[in-house]
């Protein structure tokens, strides 16, 4: 077991190192620089004088080499798009938003989720669970920045009950929370509804209702603590695309978060931050990926290592 | 990000009569600082306290707080980056001149200036008794630094085009003189010179961008002074209060200002928010302003919206722009080196069906290069100049040039865009499928984002493009000079670049300038150095209990909400009882 | 992170049944035990009320694109400028656009352009998925141990910052979308067949086979892949909204496939423009990717029904 860790761990800095060059090599393909030269060319000084003051004057073997030599000291360097701050400084500032509003979102979509999966499997075929069937799949189906507007121009615009953005407690919570959790808690609802199914029929189920147990006691005690390890295992991939942000719902909701910087930073040729983004979203998905095989490990002996 | 250097004209009458000291502050004269600053010392206000007195109908001062909403900058420092600034930087700083609502030059920091006999140095006499928020009096030293700083390639500035008819500074910043040799003098506290190399008629215009910077503080901060209240000290008519990122830039009112602009706002909220948030939140009453409506903001639909919604209707303001939008061709190498190909073209696209359609509202036709109402455009002229639509014609040419039926295949081109709004992408379908109908050319469309497009455009490696250029001063040779040879586009005709630079020379004699360049206008159509197709209606939204003196239609006709750089809304208005609370 | 503006999390983790870590089918117990003869799976897809449905909406789709010239009333690219911005109507079934293009028509070939992106995508990561996955689970070792690293590698990547760093690279269009969407969209098949592949090789009737003495290769062919290909069918049918949202996703960001062509993804892409007046511009083709959605996962979970070897009556 330990060891099994120490290799995945292992593992996971080959991952680094990997998304590491492969962002850097991208990174430097695509033309321009971190210079504005829209109206007319900046003059070769000026030009030269920018590329310098961010070490991009230099051989890009060595910028990598740099790079990667302050990353080991957890040091990423100051942002282009926003001076006067360091990259940590302002990932720890923006990310802090994208972790509240997917944190609000897991728990407002797994327990949504779950319950329209259980009350659609308990009444299988009924209207009822054709009903859910097809409310899971709109949450599914509508792109995020559609749910947002329409919110927006319901709740705000006609029924003004709340404001159509910002991050400023509760009542700028709702809106984007919902648009947010429609689609995670669409997919769990219908891994819910299946696994609950297929528990309902397996053998032990039938014992214990064979032995005289309530239905409901046989749903809590059997059919969904069999069903916890498939849907953790649908939930867990989606945490670390949740806490790390969205571009679309921060958009729509002016929420100052992490997931527009994945876009931003690429436009404005913001090297230090790309690099950093790219090695934080690695890190936390593969940690997320790690641990949901290890809770694996933890529950069903069966589950043979990977290697 | 977006062309922001939207702005109104602003009349050149009074500067290019000769020396303008004469200027009157129109709107502005019951404060016109020349009065009270006969003293070294700012009289002193209570915090929070504006100057002027609020009218009787007003809410009273401290719910006097204007909210709006747009954009992200980096810096409040216009001399630093102006594509990258902080929107409303200039509320925290004051220009040489500013400008009324009928475009004229008034005084600002500067109470009048002169121009010398050989036309070549400006003297600007500073209003004496400004100081800056830490009690530092303004000199004209820090207004020389600014130009020197602009200068500087350290500073790595991304206009410096604009400045370039200031003596040396495009050596200076392509580091072959001195920074030291830049046309800028401190000639003792409150007088600075300007030096041009050859007769400049608009530098009056050029001068009204002089923001003037704290040489003191950016000396010892560096340019990331502007971020932080602490540092970013001001002597413009608003401090800055709070700059909290992502979220809101506040803004509010400078006890100490005591110029031509002083405000009624005791604050001005400018929340953070991208383009698509904005309309939503002015309908919902979470701003009160919408100042940078262009399409990206409010969309033809959503002025659809709006004008089926009474309400919102009569919160509208539109005014077309200084903005033109063309079809550039590549050079040599390209189907687009023999003018037939560029006049087909020309002849093949229909502008007024793009105008009225996809562009709903939100356009008008363009002949030329300069739109209605610029300086030395006439409209007239451009029309008699322009190749009508006219299929058959364009067929004509085309097939004279060698291509369709019976000769060569047309080259496959891609039509590309800059970033593109949806709006833009149907405009570039309506053009694509009317060569299509009207040549049977096939050509494909491409989006490249900002700096890759910027990249290959200035190396002229793009051979079909469709791209904006709008107004950074109301001066002619702000759009011309894009079209000289060496400019943005491959397309050179030694006859236009003769015409333009004598024209851009000079001084004293409007009359005989216009008519240069509308000569050179005239080549341009004919020989179809671009396509011009529309300039676009900006789309302003304010609630109706905003009022002021300035807010009017002024002498054009025209009514709008200038960012302070470029009008006196923001200094003139105050909300009135009306609003609800 | 992820390509997609679409729904949050499907088109983040891949696809909702791709998502399953290698380990999860095992967990769900649904371990084949042998195999079962296509007509067994056939009946009992058929029996399933809502498979049968999903299948007539993926055929009713398939048909839409094939027949896109017969079924447009209109042709998608010719602007009708005297007619722009209309709501539904008689003479436009669903309005038309900015340039008076009918929208109905637009929809009827944004069928093609959607589904050959999400079945292209599917189509690439099905072969790379299975032939990796494939050679992982049967060779084990240190080719599994390659391939998963670089499944880990591929997977941990941020797909929306990588997708847009190489169509900014590669600049926008069909063949960069499609690339951009099916370079990642391999790993959960991947994933998937070499878990099941862990799974089925200790079971009973792989070993009787082995001890009868078939090769690895025929084991893998005859026994293994049968017994796994219901979960990796199921991926593939949820495999194919994803990559149509992903698209849309692209295009709210401006980078998606070059007018004129429609598709789906763009037309939602450009809707957030007009939505506020115009909703037919958004409404149509909304529905259009939810019934896509609708029909496969429907498909799929039909599918999965008649393959699953425990739900034989």
């Amino acid at each position: 077991m330990g060891r099994y860790i120490l290799l995945r761990l292992g593992g996971l800095a080959g991952v680094l190192i990997a998304v590491s060059v492969v962002t850097f090599v991208l990174m430097h393909l695509i033309p321009g620089g971190p210079y504005d030269e829209e109206k007319m060319p900046l003059s070769e000084e000026a030009k030269a004088n920018i590329l310098r003051s961010y070490g991009l004057d230099k051989p890009l073997w060595q910028q990598y080499l740099l790079f990667a030599g302050n990353a080991l000291r957890f040091e990423f360097g100051y942002s282009y798009q926003s001076p006067g701050e360091t990259v940590t400084q302002l990932i720890s500032r923006v990310w802090t938003v994208s972790l509240q509003l997917g944190a609000l979102t897991l728990a407002v979509a797994i327990p949504l989720g779950l319950g329209l999966g259980i009350v659609a499997a308990s009444h299988r075929n009924s209207w009822l669970d054709n009903f859910v069937t097809l409310l899971a799949t709109a949450g599914i189906v509508l792109p995020t920045f559609v749910v947002g507007i329409l919110l927006i121009l319901l709740f705000s615009n006609t029924l003004h009950w709340l404001p159509t953005g910002g991050w400023e407690g509760p009542r700028t919570w709702v809106m984007p929370v919902i648009a947010y959790a429609l689609g995670p808690a669409g997919i769990i609802a219908r891994y819910t509804r299946t696994c609950v199914i297929e528990g309902a029929g397996a053998d032990y189920v039938r014992t214990a209702r064979a032995k005289g147990l309530r239905e409901g006691a046989v749903m809590w005690r059997h059919v969904l603590r069999n069903a916890a390890i498939p849907i953790l295992t649908i939930a867990g991939p989606l945490v670390p695309d949740l806490l790390t942000g969205s571009i679309f719902i921060e958009t729509i909701f002016r929420i100052p978060g992490l997931g527009s910087y994945f876009v931003t930073s690429v436009y404005q040729r913001d090297y230090p931050m790309i690099m950093t983004l790219a090695l934080l979203a690695a890190f936390v998905v593969s940690i997320a990926y790690l641990s949901t095989d290890l809770i694996y490990l933890a529950i069903d002996p069966r589950i043979r290592l990977a290697s | 990000m977006h062309d922001d250097r939207r702005s109104k004209p602003f009349s050149r009458r009074i500067l290019l009569q000769g020396s303008a000291a004469t200027a009157v502050a129109i709107g502005f004269g019951q404060r016109n600082a020349a009065s009270a600053a006969t003293t070294g010392v700012a009289p002193k206000r209570e915090a929070g306290i504006a100057a002027p007195e609020l009218p009787e109908n007003a809410l009273p001062q401290e719910q006097q707080i204007l909210r709006t909403m747009g954009r992200e900058g980096r810096y409040l420092d216009w001399s630093k980056s102006v594509q990258q600034r902080q929107f409303e930087s200039a509320l925290i700083t004051e220009p040489l001149v500013r400008r009324s609502e009928n475009y004229e030059l008034m005084p600002a920091g500067a109470e009048s200036w002169e121009t010398s006999d050989d036309n070549l140095t400006w003297t600007f006499h500073l209003r004496p008794g400004m100081t800056w928020s830490d009690g530092t009096p303004v000199t004209a030293e820090d207004y020389a630094y600014t130009v020197r700083r602009m200068a500087d390639p350290e500073t790595a500035f991304d206009v410096t085009f604009y400045y370039g008819s200031i003596k040396n500074f495009a050596e200076a910043n392509a580091g072959t003189v001195s920074i030291e040799e830049v046309g800028v003098e401190a000639i003792d506290d409150l007088t600075l010179a300007i030096t041009t190399a050859q007769p400049t008629p608009f530098l009056g215009l050029i001068a009204a961008d002089v923001y003037v910077v704290p040489k003191h503080v950016v000396e010892a901060e560096g340019d990331n002074w502007s971020l932080d209240p602490a540092t970013a000290i001001s002597c413009g008519p608003f401090v800055l209060d709070k700059w909290d990122k992502g979220r809101e830039v506040v803004f509010a009112n400078n006890p100490q200002y005591d110029g031509p602009s002083a405000a009624h706002w005791n604050q001005i909220v400018y929340l953070i928010g991208a383009d698509e948030a904005v309309f939503p939140a002015y309908e919902n009453g979470e701003i009160d302003l919408i100042e940078r409506g262009y399409e990206q903001v409010i969309s033809p639909a959503d002025q659809a919206r709006i004008e089926s919604d009474p309400a919102l209707s009569a919160q509208l303001h539109t005014f077309p722009q200084f903005q033109t939008w063309w079809l550039a061709f590549g050079g040599e190498g390209t189907a687009f080196s023999d003018l037939r190909v560029r006049q087909a073209f020309a002849q093949a696209v229909d502008r007024d069906a793009i105008v009225n359609s996809a562009l709903r509202n939100q356009a008008v036709a363009a002949y030329g290069l300069l739109a209605p109402g610029f300086h030395s455009s006439n409209t007239e002229k451009q029309k008699a100049a322009a190749y009508p639509y006219d299929p058959e014609a364009a067929r004509a040419l085309l097939a004279e040039a060698g291509f369709g039926e019976g000769g060569n295949p047309f080259p496959h081109y891609d039509l590309t865009l800059r970033d593109p709004s949806p709006t833009v992408q149907t405009v570039a379908q309506a053009i694509q499928a009317m060569l299509k109908e009207n040549l049977g050319i096939d050509v494909g469309i491409q989006s490249l984002e900002r700096k890759s497009f910027t990249e290959q455009l200035n190396a002229y490696e793009l051979p079909f493009v469709l791209i904006p250029w709008d107004m950074d001063y109301y001066d002619a040779s702000n759009f011309m000079d894009v079209f000289v040879t060496g400019g943005r586009h491959a397309w050179s005709n030694a006859d236009y670049d003769a015409l333009v630079k004598e024209a851009d020379g000079i001084i004293g004699d409007e009359a005989k300038r216009a008519e240069l360049y509308q000569q050179a206008e005239e080549i341009l159509i004919k020989d179809v150095g671009g396509v011009f197709l529309w300039h676009p209606v900006f789309t302003q939204l304010w609630k109706p209990y905003i009022e002021g003196p300035c807010l009017h239609e002024n002498t054009y006709g025209i009514l709008s909400w200038q960012a302070p750089e470029k009008g006196p809304q923001y200094f003139c208005t105050y909300f009135n009882n009306e609003r609800p609370a | 992170m992820r390509p997609a503006g679409a729904a949050p999390a499907p088109s983040s983790s891949g696809l909702p049944g791709v998502a399953l870590p290698g380990t999860s089918v095992l967990a769900m117990g649904r371990a084949a035990r042998e195999s079962s003869p296509g007509g067994e799976a056939w009946r009992r897809f058929r029996a399933n009320r809502l498979g049968p449905l999903g299948l007539v909406i993926v055929l009713l789709l398939v048909l839409l694109a094939i027949g896109a010239p017969l079924i447009a009333p209109y042709p998608y690219d010719k602007p009708d400028f005297g007619a722009a911005w209309q709501f539904p109507s008689r003479q436009h079934l669903m309005g038309t656009d900015g340039i008076g293009r009918d929208f109905f028509s637009r929809i009827v070939y944004g069928a093609r352009t959607s589904l050959a992106i999400g079945l292209s995508a599917q189509a690439i990561a099905l072969t790379l998925g299975i032939l990796l996955g494939l050679a992982a689970g049967m060779r084990g070792g240190m080719v599994d141990f390659v391939v998963m690293r670089l499944v880990d590698a591929v997977w941990a990547f941020p797909r929306l910052l990588f997708a847009i760093m190489l169509l900014t690279v590669l600049g926008s269009g069909f063949t960069n979308v499609l690339f951009a969407i099916a370079v990642t969209g391999w790993i959960p098949i991947c994933r998937l067949t070499r878990a099941q592949l862990l799974g089925q090789r200790e079971q009973e009737y792989v070993a009787a086979a082995r001890a009868i003495g078939a090769t690895e290769r025929r084991v893998a062919r005859v026994h293994l892949l049968p017994n796994i290909m219901g979960p990796i069918i199921v991926a593939l049918t949820l495999g194919v909204p994803e990559a149509i949202f992903a698209e849309a996703g692209l295009s709210f960001l401006g980078i998606g496939i070059n007018p004129p062509i429609p598709s789906w993804g763009q037309m939602v892409g450009e809707s957030v423009s007009t939505i506020r007046f115009y909703w037919h511009l958004a409404l149509f083709p909304a529905v259009m990717i939810g019934l896509t959605m609708l029909g496969f996962v429907l498909m799929g979970d039909g599918l999965r029904d008649a393959l699953d070897p425990r739900s034989r009556s």
